[in-house]
């Protein structure tokens, strides 16, 4: 029961974006993903849901290959991802994309999905927007609307791209409180963040990135105080 | 006159029901098809072929025409589906282009431009309807049903998988479900429909040619969408209260005859233009809206820089 990535190489073009990347992410444990801007955390998302294919490399969910398949199957088998610009269906109201990603086929009741969108929309305090737009929401409901639709996909991997920057003091609470509880009830979470706090606060593992490779894994403390990532992300010297 | 002003009316309703198929297609779904009036079309000449044979039955030409215009949907669908958006567009029109030549050439069967005369008074519940009142009503009948349905379609999980791939395909893919079975489907649905508005012009006008099915007509049905209000159920009456109604009023001005028709024509592009430069590009209802909350909210946020790093 873990998300194994093996030995991941990705390239675009002449750009290599992933070196030989491996990782893994248990159940019930918080797994971030840090790096300075343009390192690959976003790539290896993009490979892990099938979005980019991998020159080589395999990713696992609980043994099952998730490389060469669709990006549909690979939300089918229970990966649920987020969107750095979040890729909201800006012209649906919040109730009914939330709906939709509860539904796995056009034959789920109706009614099921409502009762589940009202549900997570609750909890996230989206209720007296769940009629508006998502075009239509403040960049934090934007975010929780995000999060509302990896929660109403019941998905056993979360992959969250830096979901909690630029929320407000009470959207990062809730969104903190919402990533515990799904770390309680034994999910994959796999996060990037360049918010070293949270990172300080949720991580149980921290994998740092530079430039395609994967050069430090460990805990926050370990990771935080290793010399390579505080001369190459803190542009430290001592 | 007020033969005349009937007349538009009915007119108008048919071009609802023609422009509601289109309204699936395009407004829920965003698949940009320029073949919709294949659809139209293949509803007519199966009405005017199979009409004399079975004794003007509306119920036997909707079925065989709902059938037949949705095996040929399929043939779009699978043969210009692999490829982008932009060149769906392209290949549908060449599709479009395509058929016409078949309804103009295969002169044996379709009688080309001179066209089918004979067409029977339609028969629904072994009652004729041989008034074009009776006909009328019976249109307005089917268009209120067509966007009574299609406005519970929307509502319902098909069309949240329609708006879904409308709005964003990849984010769709990563919801665990398939753009391009929603297309297919919504390009099916939408050719039905549309066939439906074939079956009673053909009844109503009597007399059908290949020329009121080319690429003009698919042009006239996207306007009507697009001005109706793209993706709106009601849409496809407004839009066709406007481009089949209104715009033919330009024929009491005193110009000469040789002028109305592209004139029209004209009208429709301009038409078009307009609608979409007002919501800025067209497979959204909503751009408008989206737009203004932009423009409150300051930039889209989402494209913003990083915040900064918190150092720990
Ligand atoms: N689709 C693509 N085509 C070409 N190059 C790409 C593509 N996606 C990413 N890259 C490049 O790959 C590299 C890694 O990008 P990636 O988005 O994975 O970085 P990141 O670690 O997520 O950075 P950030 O913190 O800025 O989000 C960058 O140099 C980027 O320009
Ligand atoms: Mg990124």
């Amino acid at each position: 029961m873990s998300l194994e990535i093996n030995g991941v190489r990705a390239a675009f073009g002449g750009l290599v974006a992933l070196d030989d990347v491996s990782l893994t992410a248990e159940p019930g444990a918080v797994t971030a993903l840090i790096g300075p801007n343009g390192a690959g955390k976003t790539t290896l998302f993009n490979v892990i849901s099938g979005l980019v294919p991998p020159e080589r490399g395999s990713a696992r969910l609980d043994g099952t290959e998730l490389i060469g398949r669709s990006a549909r199957q690979v939300a089918r088998l229970g990966v649920a991802r987020s969107f750095q610009e979040l890729r909201l269906f800006g012209g649906v109201s919040v109730q009914e994309q939330t709906m939709f990603a509860a539904e796995r086929s056009v034959l789920t009741r109706s009614r099921e999905s409502r009762a589940r969108a009202t549900e997570i929309l609750d909890r996230l305090g989206l209720s007296a927007a769940r009629r508006s737009l998502a075009a239509d929401l403040g960049y934090g409901q934007q975010k929780a609307v995000s999060i509302a639709r990896m929660l109403a996909m019941n998905g056993r991997a979360w992959l969250l791209d830096e979901q909690a920057a630029g929320l407000a003091p009470r959207e990062y609470e809730l969104f903190c409180e919402v990533v515990a509880e799904a770390k309680d009830r034994g999910l994959i979470i796999l996060l990037i963040e360049h918010n070293l706090r949270l990172v300080k606060d949720l991580a149980d593992v921290v994998v740092f990135l530079d430039r395609g490779r994967e050069l430090v894994t460990g805990t926050a403390h370990e990771v935080f105080s290793n010399e390579l990532v505080r001369s190459l992300y803190f542009g430290e010297r001592d | 006159m007020l033969e005349y002003l009937a007349t538009v009316g009915t007119l108008t309703g048919i071009f609802a029901i023609a422009a509601a198929g289109l309204n699936i297609t395009l407004g829920y779904a965003g698949v940009f098809s320029a073949a919709q009036a294949v659809f139209v079309g293949i509803g007519a000449y199966v009405t005017a072929l199979l009409g004399p044979q079975v004794g003007g039955s509306l119920i036997i030409c909707a079925v065989a025409a709902a059938g037949c215009s949705v095996a040929v949907a399929m043939v779009l669908a699978l043969t210009s589906l692999r490829v982008s958006d932009e060149y769906f567009m392209v290949a549908s029109l060449a599709f479009q282009i395509m058929v016409s030549t078949v309804f103009t050439g295969w002169y044996s069967v379709t009688k080309g431009t001179d066209g089918i005369s004979g067409i029977p008074y339609p028969r629904l519940l072994g009652t004729e309807l041989s008034t074009p009142e009776t006909q009328s009503r019976l249109i307005w009948v089917v268009a209120a049903l067509v966007v009574a349905l299609t406005a519970v379609l929307r509502r319902g999980s098909v069309g949240r998988l329609f708006l879904a791939i409308r709005e964003d395909p990849v984010a769709t893919q990563t919801l665990g479900r398939s753009p391009t079975l929603g297309k297919y489907v919504a390009i099916v649905l939408g050719a039905a429909v549309s066939s439906l508005g074939g079956v009673l012009y053909a009844f109503y006008i009597g007399f059908i040619n290949s020329a009121a099915f080319d690429y003009s007509l698919s042009i006239q049905l996207t306007a009507i969408v697009i001005v109706g209000g793209i993706g709106w159920s009601l849409g496809p009456v407004v839009g066709s209260a406007i481009v089949v109604a209104a715009v033919p009023l330009i024929s009491l001005l005193d110009l000469p005859s040789t002028t109305v028709g592209p004139l029209e024509q004209l009208i429709y592009g301009a038409l078009i233009i307009a609608a979409v430069g007002v919501r800025g590009y067209i497979p959204s209802a909503v751009v408008l809206r989206e737009r203004w909350a932009a423009r409150a909210g300051g930039a889209r946020p989402w494209r913003r820089a990083h915040g900064p790093v918190v150092k720990p």
